[in-house]
């Protein structure tokens, strides 16, 4: 979702451009762009044994509900 | 339409493998999100843990077909709420999630590193956090964050838009005011993540 532009339409001519706006959509590209590299390193992650057992002893039927 | 036959399998003590291979594929994205909840990779694996038996409990109640992701996450996020909230926010200094001084803006206006930002994201009120990472992390649209978490989708976008503007400011970015962020905080670690 970019808040670029939030504005009127420009033109597409880089002659006009309001800075402030400019520095909104890269600041707010920046946050995007951290968001994800921060979700991703944790998505890559290992998962540990004991949630990889635990799923095998659910499946297994050895645990009982709760 | 539902069939009436997937949730009797369901029920039955031996789930359906579908319901088992869905949780694994899953399972990455719970973490993910736990951890971004609550700001510790070691609360994350307690509450996955907590979603997978809850899941399993109630496997009855998934109507296969459905979105299981949605499911999951509703589990996982309403057991944050109900449990682990408080003690999240308390030890959210201490047993953080650490990263090593990796750069994660590929713009030299704006440089910062994983672990700056990580401080920032839990500076959040939880409520917009889970809406930016839902969001602008796992590329949910609104009306799917807004499922999750029992909200309107105007309410979902309302919360993205101000925990983004909040963020900018946490971070020390705002319009018209550039700050240098590229002064290094804390010496590389050897693990870009420790629990």
């Amino acid at each position: 979702m970019s808040n670029r532009n939030a504005g009127a339409p420009t033109d597409h001519g880089l002659n006009h451009h309001d800075p402030h706006a400019d520095t909104h959509g890269r600041i707010q590209d920046t946050i995007g762009r951290a968001l994800q590299a921060h979700y991703q390193a944790l998505v890559l992650e290992p998962i540990p044994d004991r949630l990889i057992d635990l799923l095998a002893k659910l499946e297994a039927g050895a645990l009982s509900d709760e | 339409m539902s069939n009436p036959a997937s949730r009797q399998d369901a029920a039955a003590p031996h789930v359906a493998a579908s319901f088992k291979t869905g949780i694994l594929a899953e399972m990455p994205h719970l973490r993910a999100f736990a951890a971004s909840l609550c700001g510790s990779m070691t609360l994350a694996d307690d509450l996955v843990q907590e979603t997978l038996l809850k899941a399993w409990a109630h496997a009855g109640s998934f109507m296969a077909g459905t979105n299981l992701r949605a499911w999951l996450f509703t589990i996982l996020r309403n057991s944050y709420y109900t449990h682990h909230r408080r003690y999240g926010r308390e030890i959210a200094d201490t047993d953080g999630l650490h990263a090593a001084q990796v750069a994660v803006a590929a713009n030299q206006e704006f440089h910062m590193d994983l672990l700056d930002f990580r401080q920032a994201l839990l500076g959040l009120p939880v409520e917009q956090r889970e809406a930016v990472i839902m969001v602008g992390a796992m590329g949910l649209s609104h009306e799917e964050a807004a499922v999750i978490c029992d909200v309107a989708a105007g309410t979902i976008k309302s919360r993205v838009s101000r925990g983004r503007a909040r963020l900018a400011g946490l971070l020390g970015l705002a319009s018209g005011d550039l700050p240098d962020m590229s002064a290094p905080s804390t010496p590389p670690s050897s693990l870009p993540l420790v629990r």
